[in-house]
Formats: structure tokens, sequence, C-alpha cells
């Protein structure tokens, strides 16, 4: 018989205070409700005396799919934090359910 | 037209492009009358008013707008657009005495800011829900009716992405043709 130990982790939401900002750039998503589509644009951080304060618009990317949208962002913009990656993901998808059920999205925090 | 009119796209709804109001909800369920030119949303007081900006100075028919609702907490952002078209930015880009936390203006350039401030007068109607008010002071704007301010200021341009060189399904679409019309080459 092969005995083998797994670990078993239960799951933590990080809390706010120890939540890092991604040096690689943050994400504005909205549904443009004319083209029935989610919208999300990428921006690069910028900082005033060592802190972000607004971004620079680099790319777009638009699309009615979470996962269509994930893969694209995925090929798109490299090396963000994976919890960031993580956090698109689970954002495209309560955007895409608001999408699809006509209800109101306002995109969460980390 | 309107494509050419609201170049960075989002959460507003655009109605009557001829309209010479805009309206921006802040923390209030409103829906304008479709006689306005555009209406929507604003949360923040970076982004989300460089995409105000540069969408109502695309359109010059738009001489008006009316801000409407409670003030975003902590951004502030009603109170800070209202703080640009007044005093603009400075030499660090912050939107001049604006109250919210990191009003920086980083998209759109001085010149859009410039248009912004001639072509637009703000109706402050920051802490007003009442609906019958909002709907009386766009109508108010509408009686006025100013004359277009020219030409369409475009100050940011969203294009799709073409072929480049190092895009590799570009390249693998290229073919050579024999003189029978038979491919003999794909790709690189």
């Amino acid at each position: 018989m092969v005995e083998k130990t797994v670990t078993l982790i239960n799951a933590e939401k990080t809390k706010q205070k120890d939540i890092l900002l991604d040096p690689a750039g943050f994400f504005v998503i909205e549904i443009d409700r004319k083209e029935k589509k989610i919208r999300v644009e990428y921006f690069l951080n910028v900082y005033k005396d060592k802190k972000i304060v607004s971004g620079n618009l680099q790319k777009v990317f638009i699309g009615k799919k979470a996962d269509a949208l994930s893969d694209t962002i995925v090929k798109n913009v490299p090396k963000l934090l994976p919890e960031h990656y993580m956090y698109l993901g689970r954002e495209l998808l309560s955007a895409q359910y608001a999408l699809e059920k006509n209800k109101k999205y306002v995109q969460g925090g980390c | 037209m309107i494509k050419e009119y609201y170049p960075w796209s989002g959460e507003f709804t655009a109605c009557n492009s001829n309209s010479c109001v805009a309206v921006v909800i802040l923390n209030i369920e409103y829906t304008p009358p479709d006689k306005v030119a555009i209406y929507g949303p604003l949360k923040t007081e970076n982004i989300g008013i460089e995409k105000i900006v540069a969408n109502l100075i695309s359109n010059p028919n738009i001489r008006f707008l009316v801000i409407c609702g409670e003030d975003i907490r902590g951004h502030k952002s009603g109170s800070s657009i209202v703080a640009l078209n007044k005093n603009g930015i400075d030499a660090k880009n912050r939107i001049i005495d604006a109250p919210g936390a990191i009003p920086y203006i980083e998209n759109i350039d001085k010149k859009a800011i410039d248009r912004f401030q001639s072509q637009i007068e703000i109706i402050n109607l920051i802490g007003e829900t009442n609906k019958e008010i909002i709907d009386k002071s766009i109508e108010k704007c509408i009686e006025e009716s100013p004359p277009s301010f020219g030409k369409s200021y475009i100050s940011i341009r969203i294009k799709q992405k073409t072929a480049s060189l190092d895009d590799k399904r570009a390249l693998h679409s290229k073919i050579v043709l024999g003189y029978l019309g038979n491919v003999k080459k794909r790709g690189e």
C-alpha cells in the first residue's frame, strides 16, 4: 500500500491592508451597454512622490466572455502578480454575469 | 459620427449628439431625458474625469455639464471636475484645489484641458438628488441653446491592433504561389 500525505490548506482572504498593489499596473473594467461588451483598460502606474496616483492607458481589451478576455490579457500583459491575474479572472466573471443578466456591475477591490 | 465624437468608450449613454447638455451622475439612481447629448456615472477623480473631458470636448455641441447627486466619498470626483473646469492643473498634473485624494490628469494634455475650460460651463448640482430639479436645470440649459463650439477636439484615439512584423500569426499567413497558382510556401 502506498501512503501519500498531501497538505490541506484552508482558504483565507488576504486582509485589505496586506494587499500589494501590482507594480506592473492596474485594470479598469466596465460594461459597454451599447456595444454589449465588457471593456478592460490596462494602465501603467503613474507615481508621484512614490505613491500610485493614476495610470497611463496602454491597452484596451473588449469581449463578451470572461474566458476569452482572461486568455487575451494573459497573452498581452505578461508579468503581472499571480494574485492580480486571479483577481482579474473573478472580476471578469462578475462582469460577464452582469452583462448577460443586464445587471449593474461595479468593479470590486482586490 | 457618434463614434468619432466619443473616442474613449465606457459606461456612458449617448443620446442626441446635437444637444448642448451632458450629465454626470454621482451617487444617485437617475436617468436624464434623452434630449441630452450624453450621460453617465463618475467614480474616480483621475481616470474617470479624464474620460469625461476627452468625450465632452470631442462633441463641440456640448456646452453644459450638469453634475448631480451626492459626491463620491473620499474621491470627491464631482467637486474635482468642478475644480478642473475652474482652475486647470499644476505642473505636476494635479487638479488645482481639487478635494479628491489623487486628482491627477495623465492621459490627456494641457490643450485638452484648456478646451474643456473654454467649451464647457458647469452646472453644479452636487448634493442635489431631486430628479425634478435636475430635469428643470437640464431643460433650462437646452432652452439657452448656445452655438456649437466649432470643430471636434480629439484628445485620445484608441485604435484596433493591426498585424505587425513581430506578430507571428501575420507572418504565418504569408503565402508564396507558384505560376499555376499552387501554394509553394507558407509562413516565414
